[in-house]
């Protein structure tokens, strides 16, 4: 399990006040966050845009160094176990990045497969099984630059996994994709969760994906944790009659922006 | 140590993979660095150069141009690698893979060489062709001691790949050194006696060649192909080659560790 205790970020952005002055401004991305990941289920991580969705799963996923507080692996600490932590996570982003558009799917995954010390027989059985996974086989020797959105999604999603990593962070991983192949996609990572016990933690804008998906969600907003649960019980929450999750958000981050005002 | 070199090995693939996808490519790297040498060549055929040669201690006219060869194509070496690692550094943060080799446990500096290297030798395989020929041309002057030839030539390719390490590393550390590009291309061409005698240079411009490692491969090379030094009378430049390498990989390490610390620490790793 992943166990998030007091987590903060704050970035330091400059301003520049005419040619030589800039001002130093200091901006909270995540305030006081906790949150648990457990192993064979998806967690939701929920937020309109700016509420610190990425910023978390940057920190999480040791790519962002957190301003404060705890990010503990299976009992392991991320400052203390870096190494050893960075074999056994890997991230999954929505859109077209993230992957090498002149190599083709194999030559992308043997690159990737490189960084965490694979090789050989190993390597290319993982990347045929992968391949095999996504439906992206007989496509392997096609470079990326030729494959529609979807496919680079799926070749995408080959590389998340290129490591066999026990935790995996989904930041808006159908992001523009159609509704068949994101259908595709969400089958896909709950079969990871049931099959191969992964824990996954997700971000995204689709709330159905959400309902689909999750046991468990978080929200936030500008920050801070709103509230947490399980889906059902978050959509109880909602005022309207055929209530859901996305009501519910709306609702939130509404509240949190009048009480702000009020502050001020 | 294997799982070290097969990641070099990887990135030297995935390099050339992204840079040389079209073989089109492969013409211009022949035809510009030629013009070049061309231009070199009719920058002094005009003149009488009787006086230059006797201040370098040659004989003929023909050594001018082996010499200016000599020169040009170790000019080659190190420039072709100053304007890929900027490339390879903008390619890395703008397709994002450099936010997942941060995220992986790899050895960053296997990153680095397997850059330069592929770099290197994408880039320089073909003039290397055409000078072979020309020197097999002015084959008559030539003085080789073969074994600090040998040296010295494995010392040019392990220098270049180093000198490739640190503009790479240069290029991670910031995304806006691109002003660098500047400051190292000229001075590569002018100060390093590629394309004049390094001796015969004024003292400013010498001490601005001083800096540079290509500098000193220039006169081994030299030396050694055309003047039939050996080791023994190359030892004083070879010891300095090899500290200048050992200096520029400790601080090539150094900026690609404060690289890293600075992305981790601002999330600047994807802005490009």
């Amino acid at each position: 399990m992943i166990e998030v205790r007091g987590l903060c970020k704050t970035y330091v952005t400059k301003e520049s006040k005419g040619f030589f002055k800039t001002n130093k401004n200091y901006l909270k991305a995540v305030d006081n966050l906790s949150i648990n990941i457990k192993k064979g289920e998806i967690t939701g991580l929920l937020g309109i845009n700016g509420a610190g969705k990425t910023t978390t799963v940057k920190m999480l996923s040791t790519l962002l160094e957190p301003t404060r507080g705890d990010i503990i692996y299976d009992g392991m600490d991320i400052k203390k176990n870096e190494k050893i932590i960075k074999s056994k996570v890997n991230m999954i982003a929505g859109g077209e990045r993230m992957i090498y558009w002149r190599l083709t799917a194999k030559e992308n995954l043997k690159y990737f497969g490189s960084m965490y010390g694979l090789h050989g027989k190993y390597l290319n059985e993982r990347i045929d099984y992968l391949l095999e996974l996504v439906g992206l086989q007989d496509k392997k020797n096609i470079p990326v630059e030729k494959f529609s959105k979807g496919m680079k999604q799926r070749l995408q999603i080959a590389r998340g996994l290129i490591n066999d990593p026990d935790y995996i962070f989904l930041d808006e991983p159908t992001l523009g994709l159609d509704i068949q192949i994101a259908k595709e996609m969400r089958e896909f990572f709950l079969e990871l969760v049931k099959k191969q016990d992964k824990g996954i933690l997700l971000t995204t804008h689709y709330m159905k994906e959400v309902e689909e998906l999750c046991r468990y969600i978080y929200i936030l907003n500008e920050g801070k944790l709103l509230t947490e649960g399980s889906v059902e019980d978050i959509t109880k929450m909602s005022t309207t009659e055929d209530g859901n999750l996305e009501d519910v958000l709306l609702m939130m981050a509404k509240e949190v922006s009048i009480e702000n005002k009020e502050v001020i | 140590m294997m799982n070290f070199v097969r990641l070099v090995w990887a990135n030297v693939i995935a390099q050339h993979k992204n840079y040389f996808f079209n073989k089109s490519i492969y013409l211009s790297l022949f035809i510009w660095p030629v013009i070049g040498f061309i231009n070199i060549y009719y920058s002094y055929k005009p003149f009488n150069n009787t006086v230059l040669l006797r201040k370098i201690g040659l004989q003929h006219d023909g050594e001018i141009y082996l010499y200016l060869l000599i020169g040009f194509v170790a000019m080659r070496f190190f420039y072709t690698l100053i304007q890929s690692a900027w490339q390879s550094s903008y390619l890395l943060r703008m397709s994002g893979t450099l936010e997942l080799i941060y995220m992986s446990p790899s050895n960053r500096m296997g990153m680095l060489i397997g850059n330069s290297i592929a770099s290197l030798f994408g880039s320089v395989w073909m003039f290397i062709i055409f000078s072979v020929g020309m020197i097999a041309f002015y084959r008559d002057f030539l003085n080789v001691n073969i074994l600090s030839a040998i040296f010295s030539i494995i010392l040019l390719c392990i220098l270049a790949v180093i000198w490739g390490v640190f503009l790479n590393s240069l290029f991670l550390l910031s995304r806006d050194s691109g002003f660098l590009f500047t400051i190292f291309q000229e001075p590569t061409e002018m100060f390093t006696g590629a394309k004049l005698p390094f001796m015969h240079m004024p003292m400013w411009a010498k001490a601005i060649g001083y800096l540079f490692p290509l500098t000193y491969v220039i006169i081994v090379l030299r030396k050694s192909l055309m003047y039939n030094t050996g080791i023994s009378n190359l030892l004083q430049e070879y010891v300095i080659c090899i500290l200048i390498g050992a200096i520029l990989m400790i601080v090539s390490y150094l900026m690609m560790r404060a690289g890293e610390k600075n992305a981790i620490k601002n999330g600047t790793a994807t802005l490009f």
